[in-house]
């Protein structure tokens, strides 16, 4: 084949669009043959994500196997239950399987995708000012996970989905609270895309340490102004925790998630609810 | 001059290491390798990136408009980089997660897109896919010696398993970008000071 002929306006289309065509197949088919295999990884990182606030430290997590991780959810395991339900945020009560399929259509608990129902007509709520997490709507059902200390048949802890914008990014975590919800018992982001080494040190594993222990609300009983603050937090404040330098932005999207989340608009009719019976 | 097959392959590795001599793919070396499994996860990615997009721009060379050459290489070269990512996530979702942006970022790697413009649009599909293996493995010998002393120093372990005595305080900076500096800075002090033909004339 001669130069001029390879270089022809024709053969460059043609060229262009097999070359598309090939990709384009090969890409695809990939990603929707790996498919299930990586929504399995995801759903197992949420629940280790799930763990690692609900008392177990991230080295534990990491020696867990798929099937250890399994039992604790299904109540399996002896000593501990991660019990998975789904709360009304407007109402504050639990919803139980055949409500939960009547309204959104999922037909259990552990199917339920509270991200798929936010644009739904009648499922999702307009966020309304007070606290800015950066999302105009947010889910009206919430999944909750009771953690359960089997031989004491007590609840420990309170793990609550918990997402907003950072920088970049929506963060996507959980917060795990004690069972009278007077502390922070963990806070934990499974999914984001803040800068690695600034934003990205809410996964620094220091800095997780140091929600633990902080108190949920302010003395009055209501959220608190601000969970991370600049610099250190003063001897006087209870609930805050130290912001991470060079990522400003990042420290007030998690101090706002925090504020929204574990107040009225969040699960605070829950908490009432709890704390009422 | 036509090489070996042997040459093709091996001098990329030490004669002309794409980091060392020929500084390309520095952003990425110093991004990835506070950790020697992220390391080697990274130099095995790169791996079959540069190898296959240089046999696949090989293979199609003679069909290639010069005017959209660049273009149909980034086009190879962005699929296989998804295609690596997507394999990432289906089976070492802990270690991809980690590298985060660092896998898509192999696209703008000056290593891949190098080769595939300066030895695959010359040269035959063997030749094109064993100059990929060399310069990949090129890159991952640095990343792995890099990745080796920054877990080692900087964590005091190796593969996340503890192996400096107690009593030694990891050292914060190794794990800093930094450091990858002064170790490629060092690791290229030693192959001139070896390989005297390496060094840039004045």
């Amino acid at each position: 084949m001669s130069s001029s002929d390879k270089d022809s306006t024709f053969n460059t289309f043609k060229v262009a669009i097999l070359l598309c065509l090939v990709c384009s197949l090969l890409v695809s088919a990939t990603a929707i043959g790996l498919m299930e295999i990586q929504k399995t990884n995801v759903a197992l990182d949420k629940k280790k994500n799930i763990l690692t606030v609900a008392g177990y430290t991230p080295e534990e997590v990491k020696k867990m196997s798929k099937k250890d991780i399994e039992e604790i959810f299904k109540g399996e395991n002896e000593s501990i239950q991660i019990l998975d339900i789904v709360v009304d945020l407007e109402t504050g009560l639990e919803v139980s399987n055949d409500d939960l399929k009547e309204k959104t259509g999922f037909d259990s608990v552990v199917d339920f995708d509270q991200e798929k129902i936010v644009k739904q007509e009648g499922l999702g709520s307009e966020i309304e000012g007070g606290v800015n997490i950066g999302l105009r709507k947010r889910e009206n059902y919430s999944h909750v996970y009771v953690v359960k200390d089997k031989k004491k048949d007590l609840i420990t802890r309170y793990v609550f989905p918990v997402k907003g914008k950072g920088l970049w990014s929506t963060l996507m975590g959980y917060i795990a609270v004690d069972a009278s919800f007077k502390q922070i018992e963990g806070l934990t982001f499974y999914s984001h895309k803040e800068t690695p080494g600034l934003g990205g040190e809410v996964d620094n594993p220091k800095w997780k340490k140091l929600w633990e222990g902080r108190m949920l609300f302010s003395e009055d009983g209501q959220v608190a102004n601000d969970y991370v603050v600049k610099g250190s937090p003063d001897e006087s404040n209870r609930n805050a925790v130290a912001g991470l330098s060079g990522a400003t932005i990042t420290s007030k999207g998690v101090s706002n998630l925090v504020r929204y989340w574990m107040g009225e608009e969040g699960f605070g009719k829950f908490i009432s609810e709890v704390q009422n019976n | 001059m036509a090489k070996s097959a042997k040459q093709v392959l091996f001098d990329p590795v030490f004669n002309e290491n794409p980091i060392a001599l020929q500084v390309l793919g520095i952003c990425s070396a110093l991004a990835v390798t506070t950790r020697l499994d992220k390391s080697i996860t990274m130099a095995v990615a790169v791996i079959i990136v540069t190898a296959f997009s240089s046999a696949a721009v090989a293979l199609i060379r003679s069909q290639i408009p010069s005017s959209i050459r660049i273009i149909v290489q980034m086009t190879i070269i962005a699929s296989l980089v998804i295609l690596v990512d997507q394999v990432l996530q289906a089976f070492v979702y802990d270690v991809s997660k980690e590298l985060s942006v660092f896998v898509g970022l192999i696209i703008t790697n000056c290593i891949v897109m190098g080769r595939a413009e300066g030895f695959a649009m010359q040269n035959d599909v063997k030749n094109s896919f064993l100059d990929g293996i060399g310069n990949g493995l090129g890159y991952s010998l640095i990343l792995i010696v890099v990745g080796f002393f920054r877990e080692l120093f900087g964590s005091g372990a190796l593969f996340g398993v503890p192996v400096m005595p107690e009593f030694y305080q990891p050292n914060g900076l190794m794990l800093l970008s930094p450091s990858a500096f002064f170790l490629i800075g060092f690791f290229i002090w030693i192959l001139r000071t070896y390989k005297p033909e390496q060094v840039e004339a004045e």
